[in-house]
C-alpha cells in the first residue's frame, strides 16, 4: 500500500473529535486561570503542537514493528527504572503528597504516564503471540499479572492510588478484549463487590476492623465521599466547591469567563483535576453534555478501530487505549460530580499537563496508525 | 478466526458499557444543573457575594470650649486561626508578653477545633497600633503563624474626668451611662454595607461593587461641660472626701440663666478608658442624678419663696424659737431646741430655724406648700414618686415622696427638707429659678450637634424656661440667702466680692430597715450662687457621710467651703469681675 493513499485511511471523525477536545482544552484552562497565572494556556497550546508533532510522528511508521522482537521488554525496563527514579532524591518530587514526579533542570515529567503506555503495548504483544501458537491462556496471563503487579505496586506506593487504577482499566479492558474467559470477569466483579461492600458495611457499622485493615486518612476518604459536607474545609470543600460550580453553571453556563466559582478561585486545581467543573460552570449542561457527546465519538471511532483492525496486536493496542482514556474520563467526571471518591486524575486532553498529554496523544497516534493500515477488504472478507 | 470475531464482540461491547456509563454522568449532570441547580445556585451566591458592613465612625464630643472628650482612636484586634499555627505553645509564649494576656489563656484559646479564634481576655481585644506592628513583626519572621490582625476603632475618653456625664462604650460598642447613652442615635451614624463578587481570599473580582451604601458617620456632640471648671470640681471634691473620709459625693456647677450644666462630679467614679477594670454596681451610679436623699435645709428655700411669693413672709415680724408643737410630735431647732430665743424670720432664715420654716409651711397650708414644690420641679408630694428634671443623662431618679395627703406633722416636716428625698439635679434645678429671677429651666449637659469634624452646626439645645415666681420674690429669696452666707450658717462659703448667697444642709441618713434615722450618718450640702444680685453660677455640693475627729459635720463646715473653692475658680473662668463696692464694704 502506498504512503500517499495510506493518508486518507486515518480516521478524520476521531481527529476532528480530538481538535474539539483541544479547543475545549484551552477554553477550559483560559477559564480556570483567568484570575491567576495566565502562563498556562500558551503553555498548554505548546504542549498540544508538541504532541500533535509526536502523534503523526506515531502515524509514520508501521505499527506492527512494534511487535517484533524483544524491543518492547528494553522499554518496559526503562520505564520500571524511570518508576523507580522518582525516589532518588533530588530528582524525584513530590506534588500533591504523591512522589511521583522526576524533574531534571527545568524538565518535569511522570514516568507513571509513559508505564501506561508501554504496559499496552506489551500486553498487546503478548496477547496476540499467544494465539500464534505460543501456548494456552495461563503462561501468558501468568506473565502479563507479573508485568502488570511490578509498576501497580511502585505506583500504589508513591501512593498514587488514581493512576494505579488506570493500570487495572487496562489490564483488564485488555484482558477481555484478549479473550479471557467470562468467569474470571465475573468472579472479579464479585470479589471487589464483596470489597467495596463489605468496606461500607464496615465503616457504616463504625467496625474496629476497619481500622486495622484500612489507614486513618483512607476512611476519612471514604467518610468525605459519602458525606462531603463532613469535610467542609478539605477534600469535602474541594468537591463541594466544585459541585457548586457545576450546579450554579445550569442549563446555559454564566459565559466565557464568567464563572464566579472559577474566576474567584473557589474551585481547587481548576486547572487540573476540577476542570470539568470549570467548563460546565461556564457553559452548563449543553456545554457539559456536548464534551461529553465529543467523548462518545472519540470513543466509538476508537472501538470501531479496533473491532476493524486486521491484526489481533492491533484490536489489543486499542482496546487498551480505550480502556484507559475511558477509565480517566469517567473517574474525572464521576469525581467532580461526585459519582466516585476523589482520587486525583486529570481529564483527558483537557486538563492541563505536559506528560499526560504527550502520553495520551502517542496512545492516539497508535490507534491512528492501527486504523489506518487496516486492509479495509479485511472487514468484508471476514 | 472465532477468537478473532470474540474480540470484536467484545469491543462493541464495551462500547455499550461506555455508552451507559455516559448517559449515567449525563442524567447527573442533568440533575445537578437543572432540576437541583437552584440549591447550587444559592450556594455559589453564598459563596461570591460579599456583603461587607462599614462601620460608621461615632462622633466625637467636646466640651463648650471645643475641647475633645470622648473620640474614635484606631485599635487592632487579632484572630487566629488554630489550624494553620503549628507551634502552639510557640505562639502564645511569643503573643503573651506582646497582648497582655495570659500565656495559658492563650494556649487555651489556640488549642480550640475551631476554624477561628479571637484573641480576647475579657474585654480586651482591642490594642494599639504598637501591638499590631510587633505582632506583624513576628508574623514577618515566620515566628508565628496563622494570626492575623484587623483593623477597627476603639473608644478613647481624655481622662478620667466626667466619666458619669460621658458615659462608656461597652465591649459590644454599645453605650453605657451618660452621653454616649442619651445621644447614641446622633453618635452612632448609620452604618453602611458593601456588595461585591468576592474570591476565596477576600479579594473583589470586578473593580465595580454590585451595590454599595456607604456609611454615616456620627455626629460630633459640644457639651456644656467646661472642661476647666469640671476638673476644678473633681480635684476639690476629691480632696473633701479625703479630708472628711466621706463615702462619696457629689458636686453641679450651673449656668442658672440657661440650665446648662458647667460640671458634674459623682463620687465613687470609674476609669472609662478601664471600664471593665474599674466599675462597679457602687461607682457606676451618676450620684448628681441618680442618688435621692433628703434634702435637710437646703430645701427651706422652696418654703420660703412660696412664702413670699404668698405675701406672707415678713422678715421683720418675730417668733418664738426653740421648739414647736406639730399635733402629737416637737419639732427642735437644730442646736438641740435651745434655739435663739424671740427672734426675726429674716434671722430665723440666717440661722435655718426649724421652727421658723413649720411655721411659715403652716400659714401656706397644705395646698399651697404642695402646689410650690411641684412648681419647683419636684413633682407632687401626694404622690409616690416625684417628677424628673428630663435632663438628658440616663437613669434619672424622681424623687420619692409620701404616697397621700401627708399629715400636718407630715407637711411641717417637708417644710424644712424631712421626710422627703429628691435628687441633686432637682435642688440645682430649683435653685436656678431662684437664681435667675424666677424661671424654672430644664437643666441639660448637651449644647450643640454638629456634622462631624465640626464642620456645621445643626442644632442647638435651648430648653424653655417656665415662670414659677415673680421676679421680685426671686430677688428678696436671694436677698435673704445672701444673709445666711453672709452672716448665717453658710458663712464658710463667702468669697470676698463675689457676694455668694446660699444655703446649707445637713440631713440625717433614714434607717433602711425601718422608721426613724442612721445616728451620726449624715448627708451635708451646701447650694448656692454667686454674684447674689445677678448670679451667673449655680452650685450644688454633697458630702455623702463625712467624719471628723473634731465633731461638726454640718453642711456649713463640710460643704460650704468646697462650694466657696469651686465658686472662685469658676467665676474666675466665667469672667465674672468683682465687685468694687462690694469688696471695698468688705475692707
Amino acid at each position: 500500500m502506498k504512503k500517499s493513499r495510506l493518508i486518507w485511511q486515518i480516521d478524520v471523525l476521531l481527529l476532528m473529535a480530538l481538535f474539539i477536545l483541544a479547543t475545549i482544552s484551552i477554553v477550559s484552562i483560559s477559564s480556570a486561570t483567568h484570575t491567576g497565572d495566565q502562563s498556562y494556556v500558551e503553555k498548554q497550546v505548546w504542549w498540544y503542537i508538541l504532541g500533535f508533532l509526536l502523534m503523526f510522528a506515531v502515524l509514520l511508521f508501521d505499527y506492527k514493528i512494534l511487535s517484533q522482537g524483544r524491543f518492547l521488554y528494553l522499554i518496559y525496563g526503562f520505564g520500571i527504572l524511570l518508576l523507580l527514579l522518582v525516589w532518588i532524591p533530588g530528582l524525584g518530587v513530590k506534588v500533591n503528597g504523591a512522589q511521583q514526579w522526576i524533574r531534571i533542570g527545568s524538565f518535569q515529567f511522570q514516568p507513571s504516564e509513559l508505564i501506561k503506555l508501554i504496559l499496552i503495548l506489551l500486553f498487546a504483544k503478548l496477547l496476540s503471540e499467544r494465539e500464534t501458537g505460543k501456548g494456552r491462556n495461563s503462561p501468558v496471563l501468568g506473565i502479563m499479572l507479573a508485568l502488570f503487579a511490578l509498576p501497580f505496586f511502585i505506583i500504589l506506593s508513591q501512593p498514587d492510588l488514581g493512576t494505579a487504577l488506570v493500570l487495572v482499566g487496562i489490564l483488564c479492558s485488555m484482558l477481555w478484549v484478549g479473550g479471557l474467559d467470562r468467569k474470571w470477569f465475573a468472579w472479579g466483579l464479585l470479589f471487589v463487590s464483596v470489597a467495596v461492600g463489605g468496606i461500607f458495611l464496615l465503616y457504616v457499622t463504625n467496625h474496629p476492623f476497619l481500622h486495622v485493615i484500612m489507614e486513618e486518612h483512607q476512611i476519612s476518604r471514604i467518610q468525605t465521599f459519602l458525606d462531603p459536607a463532613s469535610d467542609p474545609t478539605g477534600a469535602g470543600y474541594q468537591l463541594t466547591q466544585a459541585k457548586i460550580a457545576i450546579g450554579s453553571g445550569m442549563l446555559a453556563g454564566k459565559g466565557f469567563h464568567q464563572g464566579t466559582q472559577a474566576q474567584g478561585n473557589w474551585i481547587p486545581e481548576p486547572h487540573n483535576d476540577f476542570i470539568f467543573a470549570v467548563f460546565a460552570e461556564e457553559f452548563g449542561f449543553i456545554g457539559g453534555s456536548f464534551l461529553l457527546s465529543v467523548y462518545l465519538v472519540f470513543f466509538c471511532r476508537m472501538i470501531l478501530i479496533a473491532s476493524r483492525a486486521d491484526r489481533r496486536f492491533g484490536t489489543y493496542i486499542t482496546a487498551g487505549v480505550t480502556g484507559m482514556l475511558i477509565f480517566q474520563v469517567f473517574q474525572n467526571i464521576g469525581m467532580t460530580l461526585g459519582l466516585v471518591p476523589v482520587t486525583g486524575l486529570p481529564l483527558p486532553f483537557v486538563s492541563y499537563g505536559g506528560s499526560s498529554l504527550i502520553t495520551q496523544l502517542m496512545a492516539v497516534g497508535l490507534v491512528l496508525n492501527v486504523g489506518m493500515r487496516t486492509e479495509n477488504d479485511l472487514l468484508f472478507h471476514s | 478466526m472465532g477468537s478473532l470475531r470474540k474480540s470484536k464482540e467484545r469491543s462493541l461491547l464495551i462500547g455499550l458499557v461506555l455508552t451507559l456509563l455516559l448517559s449515567v454522568i449525563i442524567l447527573r449532570l442533568f440533575w445537578v444543573q437543572t432540576v437541583n441547580s437552584d440549591e447550587w445556585q444559592a450556594e455559589a451566591l453564598k459563596n461570591w457575594v460579599k456583603n461587607e458592613k462599614l462601620k460608621p465612625k461615632r462622633g466625637t464630643i467636646y466640651d463648650r470650649t471645643k475641647e475633645q472628650l470622648a473620640w474614635e482612636e484606631d485599635a487592632y484586634y487579632f484572630v487566629a486561626a488554630p489550624k494553620k499555627v503549628k507551634d502552639k505553645k510557640k505562639t502564645a509564649r511569643l503573643l503573651a508578653p506582646i497582648l497582655g494576656i495570659d500565656e495559658k489563656v492563650l494556649l487555651q484559646k489556640l488549642q480550640q477545633k475551631k476554624d477561628s479564634v479571637d484573641l480576647r481576655d475579657g474585654s480586651k481585644f482591642k490594642f494599639p497600633s504598637e501591638v499590631y506592628d510587633k505582632v506583624m513583626e513576628l508574623r514577618k519572621k515566620k515566628e508565628i503563624e496563622g494570626i492575623y490582625g484587623y483593623q477597627t476603632t476603639k473608644r478613647k475618653y481624655s481622662g478620667n474626668e466626667a466619666a458619669h456625664v460621658l458615659g462608656f462604650l461597652r465591649i459590644d460598642d454599645k453605650p453605657a451611662g451618660g452621653v454616649e447613652s442619651t445621644y447614641d442615635k446622633w453618635l452612632r451614624g448609620k452604618e453602611g454595607y458593601i456588595r461585591y463578587i468576592g474570591a476565596q481570599n477576600g479579594m473583589m473580582i470586578t473593580d465595580e461593587p454590585e451595590k454599595n451604601r456607604p456609611p454615616v458617620n456620627g455626629k460630633d456632640l459640644v457639651l456644656t461641660l467646661d472642661t476647666r471648671i469640671q476638673h476644678q470640681v473633681e480635684l476639690e471634691l476629691d480632696e473633701a472626701i479625703k479630708s472628711y473620709q466621706a463615702k462619696g459625693g457629689t458636686a453641679i456647677v450651673a449656668d442658672p440663666k440657661t440650665g446648662e450644666i458647667l460640671a458634674m462630679v459623682s463620687r465613687p467614679s470609674f476609669d472609662p478608658n478601664n471600664y471593665a477594670a474599674t466599675i462597679d454596681d457602687e461607682n457606676r451610679q451618676n450620684r448628681a442624678v441618680e442618688s435621692q436623699f433628703e434634702p435637710g435645709s437646703t430645701f427651706k428655700i422652696v418654703t420660703l419663696a412660696a412664702a413670699i411669693e404668698e405675701g406672707i413672709f415678713n422678715p421683720d415680724a418675730t417668733f418664738q424659737s426653740g421648739s414647736i408643737q406639730v399635733e402629737d410630735r416637737t419639732i427642735r431647732d437644730w442646736n438641740n431646741g435651745r434655739g435663739w430665743g424671740t427672734i426675726t424670720y429674716r434671722e430665723g432664715v440666717e440661722k435655718s430655724s426649724n421652727v421658723a420654716f413649720v411655721k411659715l409651711g403652716q400659714q401656706l397650708g397644705a395646698g399651697r406648700l404642695v402646689e410650690y414644690i411641684n412648681k419647683f420641679g419636684f413633682g407632687d408630694i401626694t404622690q409616690k414618686f416625684g417628677k424628673k428634671t428630663g435632663i438628658d443623662l440616663p437613669a434619672e431618679g424622681r424623687g420619692y415622696f409620701f404616697g397621700r395627703s401627708p399629715y400636718p406633722s407630715e407637711l411641717a416636716s417637708t417644710a424644712f427638707g424631712q421626710g422627703i428625698s429628691v435628687t441633686p439635679i432637682q435642688q440645682v434645678a430649683a435653685v436656678s429659678a431662684i437664681a435667675n429671677g424666677g424661671i424654672w429651666y430644664k437643666p441639660h449637659v448637651m449644647k450643640e450637634i454638629w456634622e462631624p469634624g465640626l464642620k456645621k452646626r445643626i442644632q442647638t439645645n435651648q430648653p424653655k424656661g417656665r415662670r414659677i415666681i415673680r421676679p421680685e420674690t426671686a430677688k428678696q429669696v436671694r436677698e435673704l440667702l445672701r444673709g445666711v452666707v453672709k452672716s448665717g450658717t453658710g458663712m464658710q462659703a463667702e468669697l470676698l466680692g463675689y457676694g455668694v448667697a446660699g444655703k446649707t444642709g445637713t440631713a440625717q441618713k433614714p434607717d433602711p430597715n425601718g422608721r426613724g434615722y442612721l445616728e451620726g450618718k449624715y448627708v451635708v450640702s451646701f447650694v448656692g450662687f454667686a454674684p447674689y444680685d445677678d448670679p451667673e453660677v449655680v452650685i450644688y455640693v454633697a458630702i455623702d457621710e463625712p467624719s471628723s475627729e473634731y465633731g461638726s459635720v454640718s453642711g456649713g463646715e463640710v460643704a460650704a467651703p468646697v462650694a466657696r473653692d469651686i465658686l472662685k475658680k469658676t467665676l474666675q473662668i466665667r469672667a465674672v469681675q468683682p465687685s468694687k463696692q462690694m469688696a471695698e464694704s468688705i475692707k
